[in-house]
């Protein structure tokens, strides 16, 4: 029964005990209260706040931002059970408690393009945000959100003011105001005071609180002001901001006038002009004078008075005189003052001067405003006289002429007379430029009997001075437009004179002779024709340059020198034989270049060249490409100094020019593709070109003509061979490859004799391989064949496989039994030929087999493998053996009685030649194998 | 109802399974094979236990009230309770994996944790219980069930560690997740520490 009483007896687990890790939940309440704590004390404070329209506010994501800086989230968005508004929940950091008060503001900010500006420019990356603006009172958790941002900064400081408007016109809050178009502060409220009238509340900045005095003017800013007419077209424009929304600007006239203070009132006027007015009305520093006439005129007040166009002050009344005349009381302002005096007149410019003004109206804008608007206008002949005193009683003219009637005008001008066949739009009045200086002025035109006009100018004493024989005049076209190459040249005067038509005249002279009283002058209808008639008149060269097609060449042309301008085309006329004869000047400093056998060639265009080395382009300056030009060259032979009047040739260019060698004759029988133009060539010379090819009349030969510059002259003589040079390919190789692209040409090998200038060309080069070497020193032997075998024209003749001459030509022996063969050895291996030399052929390979040599190949050369050719040996003394010696030659030295190791010592070394160097014409056998002696022979032969 | 080992006067060693006699209930004992020193039933079970239970319900409410997961896209934080991402899920229509979370991460400790409980109270009553199978079983799903509560961080890890675009976005786990943790590791530990031998015994 143990077990039952085991069972009995179970013990109990027992739990009095208590275990340490209760330390575990104790820690974890600890955490959780420490949680607990942080999130209460770290929990915003909730705010609910009503917004007229939830759009583009986000839970959890729009923000209120104070100064930059988030400090509140919206937690939660609800509307309003009655569906007017909605309502926010924000929570708001713990740091914003302090200013949640009864006065806080919030506002939602947006992005908005608005006429002051872009304003929250930033929300539309990071969305929209509520904006807060501390208040105060007591603490507060509900709000309601403004509708717009408030009254911006009204906590800032400046002077805020108030003005009064019946129409506020577009003005509104946040509207800038300006002082001279610098924003000085912004309209801070619109309202409606208890007199009905619009009160506008502003701000003005610290900085500009010192411009507003008590006689400053308030006025509305409405956008563009467009005043057009009367003082020419005026388009005045605000700010940009207040062009779109309006503003408000002011003037302060006086700025030492009292200082105004807080809340000070103003009237707003609704526009500059009225504003203005008002400030004139009160007394403006200035002149004060009475006009009388007995004609109004069209003269209102407000008109301007103009002294030298420019408005110097107003007309402010118009009365009548005790004797009804008519009195006009005119303001001059401060800074015109002086200009007037006692010799001052005033006449009227009104409509009714509108004819004979009639250039004043499309000319002038300042006479435009004057002709419509009416205006009185002053002049002071004697700037010495004294000064007008204050209220001063001054008659007033009808018109210019009347005040000029009046004036005794003592002017010193001189009288110069032009004559024109331009029917140019001159007046009397007309002006007179010199640089752009008033110089004078048409006094009268007339039209003369053989239809030009004379038109007699007055000019004044100063400018005068710079008149004589040499000037120029010419009728000044405001607008002057020069398009050319070297860019495009605009010029104009002076508006006004860009205008108004009139005469310029310049002297390129200065050290001419002055003018009698009776000179008459060409007046030209622009500068360039002036400058043009000018150039016969210019010191310089003047030369004549004679051409079929004078191509590019134009008046204005320039005369380059080694691209530097040195003169002038001046005029292109034909001549008798209706050649173009161009009349060009060369300025005097350069006159000393020009050589009486300078060449001139047009320097228009663009040269290429190709060669085998690539192409040249040359080209001359891009000016004279494309507006041409003619060029000069220099020969470097020294000639006399051209004279004025020479007459030369232009040629098409620079080729031709330097061409002009001798001319030579050259026949073939046919042109094998030589044309015009193709070179003729020395050692790689181009000494001259054919410039003509014909046929002979019975068309028997081509005649060639051709240029050999003349420094080259000296190798065209008698005995002087002509060839053509074309590509030639064949198994040998390429051969003039350069005349693939250059064309074929003509080559020479000079002769001696005497100068000639007629020629054949040969259709094949002259013997002469290198042809350095004259023809003349060619040796030219004859071999003998019974057979012509693999051997050619121009195969090559070899000694020690060394190239030394070549096959002239071949044909039968007189009596055709042999085959003559005739060579030619280069003047520099002549004496390798001797009487006992021995030819034979080179077949290329020869192939040696036998037992015991083995076998042995042997190349003749790669050009004599496949063409074939001569190879010949010379001995030297004692070297040819007896069983050799045979009836080849007589002349063959023998020395029989030599020892066997003197005969073998004479084989090895070197030795001089036994025999005389061969003659010119020598006949050889040419046999078809070599004897195995003679290719060990060594003849020491000096060159 | 069947004795139980204890009843018999034997213990089973947890190591190699041999069954010792017992000499005193609150004795360690040895055993005769491998020598491992071991109680009859393990002790303080019940309360070590119950200390974890209350330590993991403590921190549950951390866990689902602070933010679990942050976003910070383009420097916009945005922070999201546990309930939050499933919410979110669910708005966003993928509805199964909405309810995955929902199972593993409030389902699955809720039920341990309050299993957890109903077990210890029953065990610890005096009266004399008949519903030792369904303790029982009730158990062995707690147990399973535990690691997989571990689902959820997971699905932070490997997202803290994929999104990681500098300024375009970033994930960065929330403080819950560490209490997440915690609670997950404590009910873990609460199943291991509680001697399911106990169910068995006779009060």
């Amino acid at each position: 029964m143990n077990s039952d009483e085991l069972l009995v007896s179970e013990p109990k687990v027992h739990k009095n005990h208590i275990s340490p890790i209760w330390i575990l939940p104790f820690i974890a309440l600890l955490i959780a209260a420490w949680l607990v704590y942080k999130s209460v004390s770290e929990a915003g404070i909730m705010v609910e706040m009503s917004f007229q329209n939830a759009q583009g506010i986000e839970i959890n994501k729009t923000r209120v931002i104070y100064r930059g800086l988030p400090i509140g989230v919206v937690r939660n968005l609800e509307i309003q059970p009655d569906f007017h508004s909605v309502i926010a929940t924000i929570e708001f950091d713990r740091i914003a408690q302090g200013q949640l008060r009864e006065d806080t503001q919030f506002w939602m900010v947006k992005a908005e393009l608005s006429a002051s500006g872009i304003r929250g420019l930033e929300t539309i990356i990071k969305g929209n945000y509520i904006a807060m603006k501390p208040g105060n009172g007591e603490a507060q958790f509900k709000f309601k959100a403004l509708d717009d941002q408030p009254l911006e900064n009204a906590d800032k400081i400046g002077l805020y003011l108030q003005l009064l408007s019946d129409d506020p016109g577009s003005i509104g809050r946040g509207n800038k105001v300006y002082y001279r178009h610098i924003e000085a502060g912004e309209v801070q409220d619109v309202y409606i005071n208890e007199q009905d009238q619009v009160v506008i509340r502003i701000r003005i900045k610290p900085a500009f609180i010192k411009k507003v005095r008590t006689n400053s003017r308030f006025y509305q800013l409405s956008g563009v002001s467009f005043e057009g007419g009367i003082d020419g077209i005026s388009l005045k424009t605000a700010p940009l901001a207040a062009m779109f929304s309006g503003g408000v600007s002011f003037v302060t006239p006086d700025l030492t006038a009292d200082r105004v203070y807080m809340d000070h009132q103003f009237a707003l006027y609704p526009s500059e002009k009225k504003a203005v007015k008002s400030t004139t009305q009160i007394i403006k520093p200035g002149l004060y004078l009475s006009l009388i006439s007995k004609n109004s005129g069209s003269i209102k007040e407000g008109q301007k008075i103009y002294y030298h166009q420019i408005g110097i002050g107003e007309v402010i009344n118009l009365g009548l005189t005790d004797d009804d005349q008519i009195k006009v009381d005119i303001f001059i302002e401060k800074a015109y003052q002086n200009r007037l005096n006692k010799s001052s007149l005033f006449f009227q410019k009104s409509g009714i001067s509108l004819e004979a003004n009639l250039e004043g109206i499309s000319l002038n804008m300042e006479s435009l405003s004057s002709v419509i608007s009416g205006g009185i206008v002053v002049i002071t002949p004697n700037k010495k006289d004294a000064l007008l005193a204050q209220k001063s009683i001054l008659p007033l003219y009808r018109d210019e002429a009347a005040a000029h009637g009046e004036l005794q005008f003592k002017r010193k001008d001189r009288i110069v007379i032009l004559h024109s066949e331009h029917s140019a739009a001159l007046k009397v009045g007309s002006m007179l430029y010199y640089h752009g200086f008033e110089a004078g002025k048409v006094k009268k035109v007339r039209l003369l009997d053989n239809d030009q006009m004379e038109i007699k100018l007055s000019i004044s004493k100063k400018f005068f001075k710079r008149v004589n024989q040499s000037t120029q005049f010419y009728l000044k076209d405001g607008l002057h437009f020069e398009g050319g190459i070297d860019g495009i040249k605009f010029s104009t005067g002076s508006l006004e004179t860009l205008l108004k038509t009139g005469i310029s005249f310049y002297t390129p002279n200065k050290n001419m002779r002055k003018i009698k009283a009776s000179h008459i002058f060409t007046l030209y209808a622009h500068k360039s024709d002036a400058e043009l008639a000018n150039q016969n008149q210019l010191p310089g060269l003047y030369l004549t340059l004679k051409t079929d097609d004078p191509n590019s060449v134009t008046i204005g042309s320039k005369i380059y020198l080694k691209h530097i301008p040195v003169g002038k085309v001046i005029k292109l006329d034909f001549d008798k034989k209706n050649q173009v004869e161009i009349s060009i000047r060369i300025e005097s400093k350069y006159r000393h270049k020009i050589s009486s056998n300078s060449q001139f060639y047009e320097a228009g265009g663009i040269t290429l060249k190709g060669g085998l080395r690539g192409f040249k382009i040359q080209t001359q300056s891009l000016a004279s490409v494309v507006k041409g030009g003619i060029a000069v060259y220099i020969p470097s032979i020294k000639s006399s100094l051209a004279k004025n009047g020479q007459q030369f040739k232009l040629y098409q260019n620079i080729e031709d020019a330097k061409k002009t060698g001798i001319k030579i004759t050259l026949q073939a029988p046919n042109a094998d593709d030589l044309v015009v133009g193709n070179e003729i060539k020395y050692l790689g010379l181009t000494i001259g070109e054919i410039t003509e090819v014909t046929i002979k009349k019975r068309a028997t030969a081509v005649i060639f003509k051709a240029n050999i510059e003349r420094k080259y002259q000296y190798l065209i003589r008698q005995h002087t061979l002509f060839w053509i040079v074309k590509p030639e390919v064949s198994l040998t190789g390429i051969k003039n490859i350069s005349s693939i692209v250059s064309g074929t040409y003509l080559q020479i090998l000079p002769g001696n004799g005497r100068l000639k200038n007629q020629f054949n060309i040969l259709n094949k080069p002259p013997l002469a391989v290198n042809l350095q070497h004259r023809q003349n020193d060619v040796l030219e032997i004859v071999l003998e064949s019974d057979r012509l075998g693999t051997i050619h024209v121009d195969a090559p003749v070899m000694y020690r496989d060394v190239k030394v001459g070549r096959v002239v030509s071949v044909g039968l022996a007189d009596n055709s039994t042999n085959v003559n063969i005739k060579i030619a050895i280069d003047s520099e291996y002549t004496k390798l030929v001797r009487t006992d030399s021995r030819f034979w052929r080179a077949s290329g390979i020869s192939l040696d087999a036998g037992i015991f040599t083995g076998v042995s190949l042997n190349f003749g050369g790669f050009e004599s493998l496949i063409q074939g050719g001569i190879s010949f040996a010379t001995p030297g003394r004692n070297q040819v053996n007896e069983d050799d010696e045979n009836d080849y030659d007589d002349n063959v030295f023998i020395d029989d009685e030599a020892p066997l190791f003197e005969r073998v010592r004479n084989k090895i070394l070197p030795q001089p030649p036994a025999s005389q160097a061969a003659r010119q014409g020598m006949h050889f056998i040419l046999v078809d194998d070599p004897d195995k002696d003679w290719l060990e022979w060594k003849a020491k032969i000096l060159k | 109802m069947p004795n139980s080992a204890l009843s018999a006067g034997l213990a089973r060693c947890p190591e190699c399974g041999l069954l010792t006699d017992i000499k005193d209930i609150n004795a360690v004992l040895i055993c005769n094979r491998c020598k491992e020193h071991f109680y009859p039933r393990r002790k303080n079970s019940i309360q070590i236990t119950w200390a974890l239970v209350i330590t993991s319900i403590i921190f549950f409410f951390p866990a689902n009230l602070l933010p679990m997961i942050e976003t910070i896209n383009l420097g916009e934080k945005q922070s999201g309770t546990l309930m939050d991402g499933i919410i979110h899920f669910i708005h966003s229509g993928t509805y199964f994996i909405a309810f995955v979370i929902f199972f593993a991460s409030i389902l699955v400790p809720v039920f341990k944790i309050t299993s957890m409980i109903l077990i210890l109270t029953i065990v610890q009553r005096k009266k004399q219980h008949h519903c030792q199978k369904y303790l029982t079983l009730m158990f062995r799903v707690v147990r399973f069930i535990g690691r997989w509560s571990m689902l959820d961080i997971f699905v932070i890890a490997i997202l803290v560690t994929l999104v990681h675009f500098g300024a375009l976005t970033n994930i960065q786990a929330g403080p819950a997740a560490t209490w997440f943790a915690s609670v997950v590791v404590l009910t873990m530990l609460a199943a291991n520490t509680f001697d399911s031998r106990l169910i068995w015994d006779k009060k």
